[in-house]
């Protein structure tokens, strides 16, 4: 495939070891692929972008960096380590969003977030009440009475009050309106400016383009492009053109 | 109102098209495969008799399987049959209306289909349809089977006996679908629906208990059987003296609370219940923030509601001892009845024995909804937050089963002593309190099998783990509480695990049994954890 040349595996400085290294990866169930072959390299304090369509794999990706799904070949590391073996270690570095927000009904957004906060290793009280405040959510509503909306800030904040290293954001503002939208693309960078590194899985082009140093796009289970948005402005070309033409040659 | 009726009920036909006919067939064949098992058994003039003298004011009889009219295959058929198979059908409308109704307003597809061309009363009425369906499908196919395939059964008797379960049936639709409109959440109306479904089944019990002989020489009940849909179906003494006018009063039933259900759907919103959902804390406690207390959180419910459910059972036992001792002369009929318990011995403690291990059915069942907690975490998404922590598979896996190992410990134990101490206040028997606890103990081998068994199903199989285990517990408790009336090769009934057991304290407890189920526990349970280490998180 002619796109595959925008990888450049010469990007990450070889001083730093890539946070997230993931070569060749294969994932099957039964006799669908759902990885084929996906190479995926994220750097120490970069604000990774993870795009492509629905059912692209995206997800599942996710779960087997978080040990939830076993590889069925290829190579995945996380801080240099199997995430599948050493999952529980590996997670005390990081905090997840997932892509389906949905706790247990009769607990209060509140009682989750502590829950999770204290299940991580501990979470850091102002910023839980900060975060309480900017996404102006209601701590004390149980989980089933949420809006959309208001059940993904439940997992957001309970993933942004946790200080680890990485954070993984599985399509973390789907159902946000664009001003909570806003609040959570001021969080993002405060947390780049601490140096910490974030995988942010996505399909809304223009929230990437806003966030990411860098982007990976994949389709049908396998990287197709790999860009610094540096580079993209440098062209004077951006990510939807970019998305849009590795459909165009159907 | 009636706009989209069509289209709605093919959608819940749809939806259940593998569900609810394997309900109706497995009802209406397995109450048909029956008769002529029984006839084979118990066919003959003699036996009936015999049976009938035993049964005729037999208390556990009367509590569980209703009253013996008279020494006649009917009268035979129905104790066997008309409350078992009525519980079976009281669950299938239950849940079948919940889960299209309560259910579909909690996912929100509520919403969509109420954006559509569709009255809000739609949907109630499209699954009520749906209900005398199946309900009409059930009293056709034993109206028309039992007699066709029982010789002793009359035309008459056979349809009223159809009818009679058809409309029982339908009642416990109409329950539910007042039910749905009170609470928000379908575990709620569902939990609700099952203590109403026990309650009944519990009130005619004790109103049969305490009923009184007429003078046609037929067991009149106390009006407590009255105010139970049981005790109307048990009224029509179909196969036996049958009477049509008690259909009336289902039917009545069924004309006041189906209107009242669309009242009330009427002036509620949508998604909401009309009793109101509180405010929570804004702070976990101390004891959620842990995995032992979010465990304890999660199965708490569980087992409190099953403990009450074992407990209410047990104490109505215990109080209705004194009024059974002047059956326990020891004839020839006493005994026979002892054996069709399951026991030899003596009388009352061979009954106590029995009842505690019908209530340590129930406490089984408890251990077997109390570990689909694991998969329906895990399938429910939850599990993917809480692994993606510290959390590790192992840990979360042995606090579920220690969990749900020592409730149902605790669960047995209270049962037994609970038990002796009813019988200790309630009657002149004294029995020893320790001695029942520890009876009730002897039976924890038997769970931890359960338990282990659901592990490695769960590590293996999630998918079809619930479902495994609950079909083999249908059979383990279908095997005590039917096997010994039913003189099945030794081999068949050696297939419940349960059989192995002791029936104590009347017997003594065996050792042998108790060890190897600690040990197929262990295996089963070893080996399950070793494939959920290896295994990926599968989703719905």
């Amino acid at each position: 495939m002619k796109a595959l040349a925008f990888i450049k595996e010469d990007v990450v400085p070889n001083e730093q070891r890539p946070i997230i290294e993931i070569r060749n990866l294969h994932k099957y169930f039964g006799s669908t692929k759902a990885l084929n072959g996906l190479s995926l390299v994220v750097g120490p304090g970069e604000i990774h972008g993870f795009l492509g369509p629905n059912g692209a794999g995206k997800s599942t990706t996710i779960r087997m960096l978080l040990g939830l799904l076993k590889k069925t070949s290829g190579e995945a590391r996380l801080f240099g380590e199997d995430p599948w073996g050493k999952s529980v270690k590996l997670h005390k570095k990081l905090a997840y969003v997932p892509g389906d927000v949905n706790f247990w009904p009769n607990l209060t957004g509140g009682e989750i977030i502590d829950l999770l906060g204290e299940l991580r290793g501990g979470l850091n009280e102002q910023r839980r009440a900060e975060l309480l405040k900017v996404f102006e959510l209601d701590a004390t509503k149980k989980f089933r009475t949420y809006s959309k909306g208001n059940r993904q800030k439940v997992a957001l904040v309970a993933a942004l009050a946790s200080d680890v290293p990485l954070y993984i954001l599985d399509e973390p503002t789907s159902g946000l309106d664009p001003l909570m939208e806003q609040v959570f693309q001021d969080e993002v960078r405060a947390l780049k400016e601490q140096g910490k590194t974030i995988l942010l899985s996505s399909h809304i082009l223009s929230e990437a383009e806003a966030l990411c140093d860098r982007v990976t796009i994949i389709r049908e289970g396998k990287a197709v492009a790999d860009y610094s948005l540096a580079e993209l402005k440098h062209e004077h070309t951006n990510l939807e053109k970019i998305f849009l033409s590795q459909y165009e040659e159907e | 109102m009636f706009a989209g009726i069509w289209p709605l009920t093919k959608l819940i036909l749809r939806r259940d098209r593998i569900k609810l006919p394997i309900w109706i067939v497995s009802i209406v064949v397995t109450l048909l495969y029956m008769l002529p098992i029984l006839k084979e058994t118990y066919g003959d003039a003699a036996s009936l008799t015999t049976l009938y003298e035993a049964f005729k004011t037999n208390a556990a009889g009367l509590l569980l399987t209703g009253f013996l009219d008279e020494p006649s295959f009917g009268a035979l058929v129905t104790i066997e049959t008309l409350l078992w198979w009525g519980l079976a059908v009281a669950f299938m409308n239950a849940f079948l209306v919940v889960r299209h109704t309560r259910q579909n307003e909690e996912m929100g597809a509520q919403e969509l289909i109420l954006s559509g061309r569709t009255h809000r009363g739609t949907s109630l009425i499209a699954v009520l349809i749906v209900a005398f369906l199946a309900n009409a499908l059930i009293a056709v196919g034993l109206g028309f089977g039992m007699h066709t395939l029982c010789a002793d059964i009359t035309v008459e008797g056979s349809w009223l006996y159809g009818l009679g379960m058809g409309l029982f049936g339908f009642v416990w639709a109409a329950i539910a679908a007042v039910v749905v409109q009170l609470f928000q959440s379908t575990r709620s109306s569902s939990g609700f629906m099952a203590v109403l479904v026990g309650a009944t089944f519990l009130a005619r019990g004790i109103g049969d208990f305490t009923g009184k002989v007429g003078a046609d020489g037929l067991l009149q009940p106390a009006w407590l059987s009255y105010l139970s849909p049981f005790g109307w179906m048990q009224a029509l003494r179909s196969i036996t003296f049958p009477e049509w006018w008690p259909l009336l009063i289902p039917i009545a039933f069924v004309l006041v609370v189906i209107p009242l259900a669309f009242v009330l759907l009427m002036h509620r919103d949508i998604g909401a219940g009309l009793l109101p959902s509180r405010k929570g804390r804004a702070r976990a406690s101390r004891l959620l923030r842990t995995p032992v207390g979010l465990t304890w959180y999660l199965q708490k419910n569980i087992f409190i509601g099953w403990l009450i459910g074992s407990l209410a059972l047990i104490v109505t036992v215990g109080v209705l001892v004194p009024q059974m001792s002047h059956v326990y002369e020891t004839t020839e009929t006493t005994r026979l009845l002892i054996k069709s318990m399951g026991g030899t011995g003596a009388m009352i403690p061979t009954f106590l024995s029995v009842m505690l291990a019908i209530a340590t059915v129930m406490v089984l069942a408890y251990v077997v909804q109390a570990m689909g907690r694991l998969r329906s975490e895990e399938s429910s998404g939850h599990l993917e937050s809480l692994l993606s922590t510290k959390l590790t598979r192992t840990k979360w896996l042995v606090l579920h089963t220690a969990t749900v190992a020592l409730c149902g410990a605790f669960m047995l134990v209270a049962c037994g002593a609970a038990l002796a101490i009813c019988v200790n206040l309630c009657s002149d028997f004294s029995v020893d309190i320790l001695s029942y606890g520890l009876a009730g103990l002897s039976y924890w081998p038997l769970l931890l099998v359960f338990i282990g068994a659901y592990v490695l199903m769960f590590g293996v199989l999630p998918r079809i783990a619930g479902l495994v285990v609950w079909v083999y517990f249908g059979w383990v408790a279908f095997m005590s509480w039917l096997g010994p009336l039913l003189n099945l090769d030794e081999w068949v009934m050696n297939t419940s695990i349960m059989r192995h057991f002791a029936v104590a304290p009347a017997n003594d407890i065996t050792v042998a049994p108790l060890a190897w189920c600690l040990l197929a526990a262990v295996v089963f349970g070893l080996l399950g954890a070793l494939a959920w280490h290896r295994r990926n998180l599968v989703g719905q």
